[in-house]
């Protein structure tokens, strides 16, 4: 009889010994945090480096999947933490903070110096240089391909730069994390509309072999109700977050008013707040149970002293010598699941009352702005969405892909990096190139460990270690950073709680090759695996 | 030459298709086929001397690449990595299907694991 002996001490639940093994003796279920990861990062290493203390160790496996560490530690909507086992415990590993822990405390150079793979030279233009747009730049760049992005804006980042306020996402993150992209030997070319200033056939004339449409949903939808059009200081969330992160909003004093649930919503008045507002509203129709808004900014907003009327709806805006002066609204109660699979608001008859407003922002959604498609057969969904193969994210000119925003409308950043990955597999499997075929399997067919496969033994209770923040009063005078991530100790004190739930499940010992073999005692790195043979 | 030198080696043969049955072909080694070298030394002598329709993966030889996995004597092994012994049942892997005879679609699993 064959025995393998895995030291659970010393295991950290790489996988790598399941990836060896010629005969498929290991069954490895990677964590449930892992599985809920759009793009699959391996959470587990990294966190399970943190907690022996070796934070180069820990961005260097985060940088092996995601190129924007800096960026998702800071505003990643974290699906992780809502999987984690431990929160069955008592709470969930906070694994966006430890992720910006690992940016923060790495020593030495942040990251190596990129390399990319020669060869191939077909150009691949993307349009958009967002979350979709950078992670195909970069996944493309590194297969060799030369990669252009076009940006109609004068900053590049997409919404990460127009869209979430500083407050929540340093500029200088941004910054330093595009000029990685740009090192791997990305063009990035600024204030260039495709649609616009250059057209899909020009591309093509100029010798581009695909292109990637990865504009993102940069136009509001409107409220739809009478004296919308008509007032000053009427602005949709949209261009209200551009002007304010492009340093273009004056500042703002009086009451406002922000119509939505989303994290526009949120954002916007939580700029307006930082713009001299003394009160700011939000109205929305549904409840906080509907609100699409990240949680933790909805509670953050109200701590701040964004006050948030929920079950009400918009019906007229209300002006004065051509400025707005307030918003008619009507309460509202909720009704059977509509399409969206949300509860319907119905408004209550003779429930109308008016709200005074020096300034209204309508953040009721967005979508694809329609300018684009002007002027060529690209097929869009009645919400100007373009229309593309679910599995591919091709449309349907040949050699064109969409991702990002403008396919799902607005989503989050690691679904969108999640999108722009899947997009470069297409684009350079079109190419003829290699492409990232495995990785693609790896997204689809692993399926996560579950609570009945661990054992656990008895863990002693402990609640998430302090995310630090700056004081209230502090935070709303200017756009600083509000959340200032763990300290270097609590960070490895949070790691430490991690439960390690990626397991071998099944060992199939049975077709294990014994001594004659023992590939994966010799590959794993941290020598957990010894292989006896009785008898 | 005494009798006892020569090793008596079973192996079994399928190829799916065909069609046939899988059956136990015998073959007799003599010593330089045999004595002192490894199980896959034995199999390339029958490769090489008695059957060229014999399939089998034969590809580093250094215990480092897996794909000469084999059950010997109901033991699954490498069979790069072990001497060769005087009476031997070889057959293919069972967790896996056969391509033919020795040779089996290793990549039949590898998709629960990525």
């Amino acid at each position: 009889m064959r025995k393998i002996i895995i030291d659970q001490e010393k295991c950290v639940g790489c996988g790598d010994c399941a990836l060896i093994c010629p005969v498929s003796v290991y069954t490895y279920s990677p964590p449930p945090c892992q599985t809920a990861c759009p793009i699959n990062t391996d959470v587990l290493s990294y966190i399970s480096s943190i907690s022996q203390e070796k934070f180069d160790d820990a961005l260097a496996s985060i940088r092996q999947i995601n190129p924007f560490p800096g960026i998702t530690g800071h505003v990643c909507t974290q699906p992780c933490e809502k999987e984690c086992l431990r929160g069955e415990i008592d709470e969930p590993v906070a694994i966006r903070a430890l992720k910006r822990a690992a940016t923060e405390y790495a020593q030495g150079s942040q990251h190596g110096k990129p390399v990319s793979m020669r060869g191939r030279g077909e150009k691949v233009a993307i349009a958009g240089s967002g979350p979709a747009g950078l992670i195909a730049a970069h996944d493309l760049a590194w297969l060799g391909y030369k990669v252009t992005i076009f940006e109609s804006l004068p900053v590049a980042g997409g919404m990460l730069v127009v869209g979430i306020p500083e407050y929540r996402l340093p500029r200088k993150i941004i910054r330093a994390e595009i000029g990685q992209i740009e090192e791997l030997g990305v063009q990035i070319r600024l204030n260039t509309k495709v649609g616009k200033d250059v057209t899909i056939d020009a591309l093509f004339e100029q010798g581009y072999k695909a292109i990637l449409l990865a504009v993102g949903a940069h136009e509001s939808l409107k409220l739809e109700i009478p004296g919308e059009d008509q007032f000053d200081r009427v602005l949709d969330a949209v261009s209200f977050l551009r002007k304010v992160n492009l340093g273009n909003m004056d500042r703002i004093h009086g009451k406002a008013i922000v119509v939505g649930g989303g994290n526009s919503a949120i954002d916007s008045a939580r700029s307006l707040l930082r713009l001299g507002c003394k009160e700011v509203n939000i109205i929305y129709r549904r409840t906080i149970k509907e609100m699409p808004a990240i949680e933790s900014e909805v509670m953050e907003a109200e701590r701040e002293g964004v006050k948030i009327n929920y079950l009400v709806a918009p019906t007229r805006v209300l002006g004065k010598n051509g400025r707005v002066v307030g918003l008619q609204c009507i309460r509202t109660e909720l009704g059977e699941p509509d399409n969206s699979g949300r509860a319907k608001p119905i408004p209550v008859k003779g429930s109308e009352f008016s709200m005074e407003a020096d300034i209204l922002i309508s953040a009721i959604g967005q979508k694809p702005a329609p300018l684009f498609q002007q002027g060529s057969n690209l097929a869009v969904s009645t919400g100007d969405l373009i229309v593309v193969d679910s599995e591919t994210l091709a449309t349907n000119l040949p050699g064109v892909f969409a991702a990002g925003d403008a396919v799902t409308g607005p989503a989050s950043v690691i679904g969108a990096l999640a999108a722009g990955r899947r997009a470069a597999v297409s684009v350079s499997e079109y190419l003829g190139g290699k492409g990232l075929k495995q990785n693609r399997g790896k997204m689809m067919k692993a399926k996560a460990v579950s609570e009945d496969e661990i054992w656990w033994g008895t863990v002693p209770k402990s609640g998430r270690q302090k995310i630090r923040q700056v004081s209230i009063a502090e935070r709303c005078v200017n756009f600083g950073e509000v959340e200032l991530g763990l300290t270097g100790a609590s960070a490895i004190g949070e790691a430490r709680r991690c439960l390690g739930c990626g397991i071998f499940v099944h060992m199939d010992v049975r077709s294990c090759l014994g001594e004659t073999c023992k590939l994966c005692a010799d590959t794993c790195w941290k020598y957990a695996i010894s292989i006896e043979t009785k008898g | 030459m005494n009798v006892t030198d020569k090793a008596i080696v079973k192996i079994l043969r399928f190829d799916p298709k065909v069609g046939e049955e899988p059956r136990y072909q015998t073959y007799e080694i003599p010593p330089e086929g045999w004595k002192n070298r490894r199980v896959i030394d034995t199999i390339r002598y029958i490769y090489k001397n008695f059957d060229h329709s014999l399939a089998f993966r034969d590809w580093c030889h250094a215990g480092l690449c897996g794909g000469c996995a084999m059950v010997v004597n109901g033991e699954p092994i490498l069979v790069c990595q072990q001497i060769a012994e005087r009476e031997m049942t070889i057959e293919p892997h069972p967790k896996f299907e056969i391509i033919k005879d020795l040779v089996v679609d290793f990549e039949m699993m590898k998709g629960a694991n990525r």
